[in-house]
């Protein structure tokens, strides 16, 4: 904490106070609330220190209201506050009084997390039964130098047993970059491209953003995806102080502390105003009813991770809490109960059909408590073996050189063929992992719901809050789309068909393959937009098999059915710059700002029905054929998808695609193995793998289009090849679709 | 370990094998070029980085010695191993970077690609870059002869500088070997060692697709084949001041991860170069 905050000039430690003082200072004038700072360091011996952080008058105490704060900082600091004019764009300098109520000493060694915790949650309980909270208590926790074994997300679990009627308490955690280098990486919805090891876990140690942070976050421009978790890592000042916007928008959305359950404050001279004096505070009625138990709880913890630990059971928590090592409780609080694990942890990837709306335009009368009926009654998913056992690649200190071999005859390296374990190598594996699927009962009407593409519907994104999971929804927008005038003809309608599948829900691999794909699809997204000429339709299609056996499929991520590609930027719900490298030319790399866009969001699903999918994409077809004219090619559908199904339904859902009342639909795979695989690009048979899910998927592959035109020209692509790709970008569809269009064009 | 100081009095050793095989005609992933002309740009690119940051006001301070050794057959099958340095080099294994920053073969001009701040576009000027690497790609792959003269050439250079930073063998090919297993070679190379520490070998796989990339992978589950878990059997685990300068730099690794990757392209090649170069003490 005491080395420099990245792109700042001052330690972390003191970059947190300044933000923190800053902080209380804002709470001027805003409904009161109790604020407590803690600290947590070991001292010179070892010792674990862990307590209050207020000085001057409030010195000893935990809690203090924030109406005493304002009136009484410790002292007041001149400092310089650098004003740009907005016209001359000067950089002048402005003294200005600051006020500070506590500084941040560095100790002399960092302290495991537990015991913090653990004290966290001891004054948390005394708090709540102390003032009866109308709004669960909101926790900033700012960290550094994260280590492998600090297990945070163990760590952070006495706080699941500290719980107000209206939910647990909401944690955001902050983690203070050094380096100017790293970028931060700002309210993540998923774990998989945080660094292994303690950020990942810290993912896990924190709430999903609320209402209230959304638009705090929004108002200090910051926009988060839905679903975001309420983690900063590798963060900056500035990131510090727009987290810290969110004290505000709570104070204003608390309402006042109930009569008669005031805070009592342990010093006598400083008592709390009564909030029923405070004409700016309502009254408060304490509001029982509220409580909603089948909420989802505003504090994850990962499912696999999760070891129930002695929990806190602090006597009295002293005002310098210092536990000894490991410390010694008096007795357990009277609420715990050790043989019942808390009932908050509910795993990330867990989904809760009640919280959620089930189809993807909900109709008018929808109502998320009560569900619709299921056509299809759960299923059980009987995952595959996820083992895999990695070769033996020690290596020696020392080994002597070995006697060399004459070179044999060259052979070319590339028609070599790596036989490789497959996906499902045998077919009765697949049978087994479908063996209680009932084929007629997964007939799934709710796409009937899904109004027409002539209404050109805007989807508004669902922001939910307190939920762990979040369903394929579209990213908040409010853009409307218009037409560009005078466009050139659609060439072709490209439909994005993104099964979300997975082996299993917890299987890493997996789940990589899947954020994989994931980033793929925004890849060939954003590909679209960046190339934008108005030529391209593009739809998105993704399809899965819910937790509750529902086959699912939804096809309006992008605000509507399809999209003109030029039209994609403007219907982005979240843009990030990232800047990307490209080779100079002469061996070097320029670094190079590049708009990253995000119009979908999903999570992963059991073993999806293709038929849904399809069914869904041929509505897309039918509704673009009606509204296009002037067409130069014919639809295409690239499937993204790790083949985690039955054949006969990939089967049922090409014969859907023969119906005579469609035009020719170009029907392509992207696909993403959960196990490793070389990366193939458009085969012209089955040869370059084993896998029989490949062959099984290559085998319904169309040709590639324009292959005829690339062969020779596009290296690997041949006049016999297939629109496949194996663990590799499909950037080839562009140049195919541009060729062919230009060849249409030109001998029509 | 891996710690020592370079300077003129301890150098430090880099030698570069480069795989001139026949493939290496292929275009490099995500590039127009072929494998061997983006290869050899991107090493001289080094090289001339190199030269620029061992000058001093005295000029090219005598810092390291490089080798640069290129590996294929002729067209009946024999290994040709020699060095991939020309004019003034031809002939000679092991140079030091005074002499080869003096001296490069010729001065080519190319064009640079620069960006363009105001709109985030790019655009190219012609620019001047010494050469001293020419790209080859014929015949096969004798990566078992590349590591067997390696290990002569270094286990000679260890006998004249046995307190130096050890050596740093950079590896690079797209393909399998033709002449045998590497990895027991690849063995006998890495197990040789200055007093500071063991030869360090690092490897990396160039691809003609645009396919995801292994960079310093940690384990080698999630490698797609034979010749990815051979390359990551032979390649060193990154000493402490490589790993942390790779962290600094932004890459996610995990403990243990190793000087490997697999699939480069273009960008992943020049990266790789550079944290598998820069880190040593005294090039930081």
């Amino acid at each position: 904490m005491k080395t420099r905050i990245a792109e700042g000039t001052h330690s972390r430690l003191d970059s947190i106070a300044t933000a923190v003082n800053s902080a209380i200072r804002q709470m001027e004038g805003m409904p009161s609330i109790d604020v407590a700072i803690i600290g947590y360091h070991r001292d010179a011996d070892g010792n674990p220190v862990i307590g209050s952080r207020w000085s001057g008058p409030f010195a000893g105490k935990i809690w203090v209201s924030s109406d005493e704060l304002v009136a009484n900082p410790v002292r007041i600091e001149t400092r310089a506050k650098h004003m740009v004019n907005p016209v001359t764009r000067a950089v002048t300098q402005m003294t200005v009084e600051f006020p500070v109520w506590f500084d941040l000493i560095p100790g002399a060694g960092r302290l495991q997390y537990t015991p913090v915790y653990e004290y966290l949650a001891q004054i948390l309980t005394d708090w709540i039964n102390q003032t009866e909270p109308a709004i669960p208590p909101l926790i900033f926790s700012f960290l550094s130098d994260l280590q492998p074994n600090d297990s945070i997300s163990n760590a952070v679990i006495p706080l699941g047993k500290v719980s107000t009627p209206q939910g647990f308490p909401m944690l955001l955690q902050f983690h203070v970059g050094a380096y100017t280098n790293v970028p931060a990486i700002k309210y993540p919805t998923v774990a998989q491209f945080l660094p292994y090891g303690a950020v990942q876990e810290l993912f896990y140690a924190c709430s999903p953003l609320t209402d209230f942070m959304f638009t705090a976050l929004r108002q200090n421009q910051e926009f988060p995806a839905a679903g975001a978790k309420a983690l900063v890592y590798n963060g900056r000042m500035i990131d510090i102080v727009r987290m810290l916007g969110c004290v505000k928008v709570y104070q204003s959305i608390r309402p006042a502390r109930a009569a008669g359950a005031k805070f009592k404050p342990q010093d006598p001279e400083l008592q709390v105003s009564d909030p029923e004096s405070n004409p700016q505070i309502p009254d408060f009625k304490p509001q029982a009813q509220n409580f909603k138990p089948q909420n989802p709880p505003a504090f994850a913890t990962p499912p696999q991770e999760f070891k129930p630990q002695n929990p806190p059971t602090f006597a009295t928590p002293p005002q310098e809490f210092k536990p000894q090592n490991s410390p010694a409780f008096a007795a357990p609080p009277q609420t715990f109960k050790p043989q019942n694990p808390p009932t908050f942890a509910v795993p990330p990837l867990e989904f809760n059909p009640q919280n959620f709306p089930t189809l993807a335009t909900p109709p008018k009368d929808f109502n998320p408590q009560n569900p619709p009926a299921f056509d299809v009654p759960p299923q059980e998913f009987k995952p595959l073996d996820s083992e895999m056992t990695p070769p033996n690649a020690e290596v020696p200190n020392s080994s002597p050189i070995p006697n060399i071999t004459p070179c044999p005859p060259i052979q070319s390296k590339t028609n070599n063929v790596i036989q490789m374990p497959g996906l499902l190598s045998a077919s009765n594996s697949s049978d087994a992992l479908f063996a209680d699927f009932d084929h007629e009962s997964d007939e799934d009407d709710s796409l009937a719901d899904i109004p027409s593409v002539g209404n050109l519907p805007e989807v508004k994104a669902e922001i939910i809050p307190d939920g762990f999971e979040y369903r394929c929804q579209p990213f908040p927008t409010n853009k409307s789309v218009p037409e560009p005038p005078n466009l050139p003809p659609r060439q072709a309608l490209v439909i994005l068909m993104m099964d979300r599948s997975v082996s299993s829900l917890t299987y890493k691999p997996a789940l990589e393959t899947w954020a994989k794909r994931m980033d793929k699809i925004r890849f060939m997204l954003g590909e679209f937009a960046r190339r934008g000429r108005g030529r391209y339709d593009v739809g998105i299609v993704s399809y899965g098999k819910e937790r509750d056996g529902r086959m699912t499929a939804y096809r309006n991520s992008l605000g509507r059915t399809f999209l003109p590609d030029n039209c994609l930027t403007e219907t982005a719900g979240k843009v990030e710059l990232t800047m990307i490298q490209i080779p100079n030319g002469i061996g070097g790399l320029i670094s190079l700002p590049r708009k990253k866009l995000f119009f979908t969001d999903c999570t992963p699903t059991y073993s999806g029905d293709p038929v849904t999918g399809i069914r869904s994409a041929i509505e897309i077809i039918r509704e673009w054929e009606q509204t296009r004219q002037n067409k130069v090619l014919s639809p295409v559908i690239v499937h993204l998808t790790s083949g985690q199904f039955r054949t006969e339904r990939l089967d049922e859902a090409l014969n859907l695609l023969a119906d005579p009342t469609l035009p020719q639909v170009q029907f392509l795979q992207w696909v993403f193995t959960e196990r490793p695989h070389i990366g193939v690009c458009c085969p012209t048979d089955t040869s370059f793998t084993q896998d029989e899910t490949l062959q099984m998927l290559w085998e319904r592959t169309d040709p590639l289009p324009a292959r005829e035109f690339l062969a020779g020209v596009r290296p690997g692509i041949h006049e016999e090849s297939r629109g496949m790709m194996v663990n590799m970008d499909f950037d080839v569809l562009f140049e195919a679709l541009d060729m062919l269009a230009r060849k249409k064009n030109e001998n029509p | 370990m891996y710690s020592q100081e370079i300077s003129r009095h301890n150098k430090a050793c880099f030698l570069f094998l480069l795989d001139q095989s026949y493939s290496m005609e292929e275009p490099l992933g995500a590039s127009q070029n072929r494998k061997c002309d983006e290869l050899a740009a991107a090493l001289n690119a080094w090289l001339q980085n190199m030269a620029i940051r061992a000058s001093g006001d005295s000029g090219i301070k005598d810092w390291m010695d490089i080798g640069v050794f290129g590996y294929r057959t002729d067209p009946i099958g024999n290994p040709i191993i020699e060095s991939a340095l020309r004019g003034p080099f031809t002939g000679r294994s092991i140079v030091s970077i005074s002499d080869i920053g003096m001296n490069p073969i010729r001065i080519d001009q190319r064009m640079q690609v620069i960006p363009d701040e105001e709109t985030g576009e790019v655009f190219q000027i012609p620019c001047e870059v010494p050469i001293w690497v020419d790209p080859v790609a014929e015949g096969g792959t004798p990566m078992c002869h590349m590591f067997y003269h390696a290990h002569e050439l270094l286990s000679a250079w260890i006998s004249e500088h046995p307190y130096s930073f050890p050596p740093i063998v950079v590896h690079i090919t797209d393909g399998e070997s033709q002449d045998g297993d590497p990895v027991p070679f690849a063995r006998a190379l890495t197990s040789l060692a200055t007093n500071d520490g063991n030869v360090l070998l690092f490897n990396c796989h160039l691809s003609m697709a645009a396919n995801d990339s292994f960079m310093f992978p940690a384990t080698p589950s999630g490698l797609p084949d034979q010749l990815a878990y051979n390359l990551f059997e032979m390649s060193s685990i990154l000493p402490d001041t490589f790993y942390q300068h790779a962290v600094m730099e932004g890459f996610p690794l995990q403990p243990g991860a190793r000087g490997m990757a697999f699939n480069a392209d273009m960008v992943c090649l020049i990266q790789f170069l550079n944290m598998g170069t820069q880190a040593a003490p005294g090039l930081r």
